[in-house]
């Protein structure tokens, strides 16, 4: 069940469907519920046997609330597809616990890696990349700013802040081979330039220097 | 700072300043169990002209959608994570995430949010 972590780790930051950029935020959903209910299917035919802690009742509690919530929703169908995807990230949360964590640190510190070359690919190996107006990395893909394949720059400056921090990480414990990593993530956030994502890396990096 | 950027960073500030006014308008409306999921989309129409999806700032949209109650159990979570792995040396990667939480909204977007429940459970172990 570890596997399917590790695929969701690589595969729903940076999953599109082809010449359907605007509907990828849809598209992860979509990968994410998959990996999440074969997760599911697999705790109901073999078994759920993770311990859970008080910490996680509460966590259930929340899902539960937000459950119930959808009764006094407005627009009950989006209140429904909320509900189902805070399940699926407890899904997620429940494997995390559960995982190889040297493992899940290199792959959240390369997920920002693999997302970067698609946008390099999609940016000087395609029509559209060529139609970009301006921008090296992003630019204007018809009304939105987006950094091909990660969603738009405030998301995809969410995924090079985690994955700056996992590189450091990395370095804390001496696998100096995250250097390049490092490097790719600073510059995936230097291509985003979210005020929000450099407060949050500096804000982390500071934590990593006064733990 | 150019002139470019000093106008770019005012219009993103008066945005999330009004998105602030009107989540507050609607937090006083149902201050306890707010408005359900996804409600602040279609509330804010009544209040403002202003037309983002999301109140760039999680825990005031958690306000409105689930009230003070589901605010509180958000709280609850996290401190219970931070005191469980408050000497983890993964601790800085939540620090970070939860600064992003107060000026965006990683929690309601498949990619954003599941880095932040795997944090969580890393530092949950």
């Amino acid at each position: 069940m570890e596997l399917i972590l590790y695929i969701a780790i690589l595969l729903v930051p940076i999953f599109m469907i082809p010449n359907m950029y605007m509907a990828a935020t849809l598209a992860k959903r979509v990968l994410l519920y998959i990996l999440a209910t074969t997760v599911c299917i697999y705790w109901i035919w073999h078994g759920f046997d993770t311990r859970l802690t008080g910490l996680d009742h509460l966590i259930l509690v929340l899902l539960g609330y937000s459950a119930v919530s959808i009764t006094w929703a407005i627009n009950k169908t989006v209140a429904i597809r909320d509900v189902i995807q805070l399940g699926a990230f407890i899904v997620v949360y429940l494997l995390a616990r559960t995982v190889d964590l040297n493992l899940v640190i290199t792959l959240l510190a390369s997920v920002g890696v693999l997302g970067l070359l698609i946008s390099v690919y999609i940016k000087y190996g395609t029509e559209l990349g060529s139609k970009c107006k301006r921008g090296a990395w992003h630019g204007p893909l018809r009304r939105s700013q987006t950094l091909w394949p990660m969603g738009n720059v405030s998301g995809a400056s969410c995924i090079f802040m985690v994955g700056a921090l996992a590189s450091i990480y990395l370095l804390y414990s001496g696998k100096f081979w995250a250097i390049p990593l490092l490097v790719c993530n600073l510059f995936g956030l230097y291509a985003c330039d979210s005020k929000a994502a450099y407060l949050g890396t500096l804000a982390g990096c500071g934590a990593y220097v006064f733990s | 700072m150019e002139p470019l950027l000093v106008v770019v960073l005012m219009s993103s500030v008066k945005i999330r300043v009004e998105q602030l006014r009107t989540a507050w308008a609607l937090i006083k409306q149902r201050p306890l169990f707010g408005w359900g999921l996804n409600s602040f989309v279609i509330k804010r129409q009544d209040i403002s002209n202003e037309k983002g999806e999301h109140v760039h700032c999680e825990p005031v949209e958690v306000m409105v959608e689930l009230g003070v109650v589901g605010l509180a159990l958000w709280l609850l979570i996290i401190a219970g994570i931070v005191l469980h792995g408050l000497s983890n040396p993964m601790m800085p990667m939540l620090i970070a995430m939860l600064v992003i939480c107060l000026f965006y909204f990683p929690l309601r977007r498949p990619h954003t949010g599941l880095m932040f429940w795997i944090i969580l459970g890393l530092l949950a172990r």
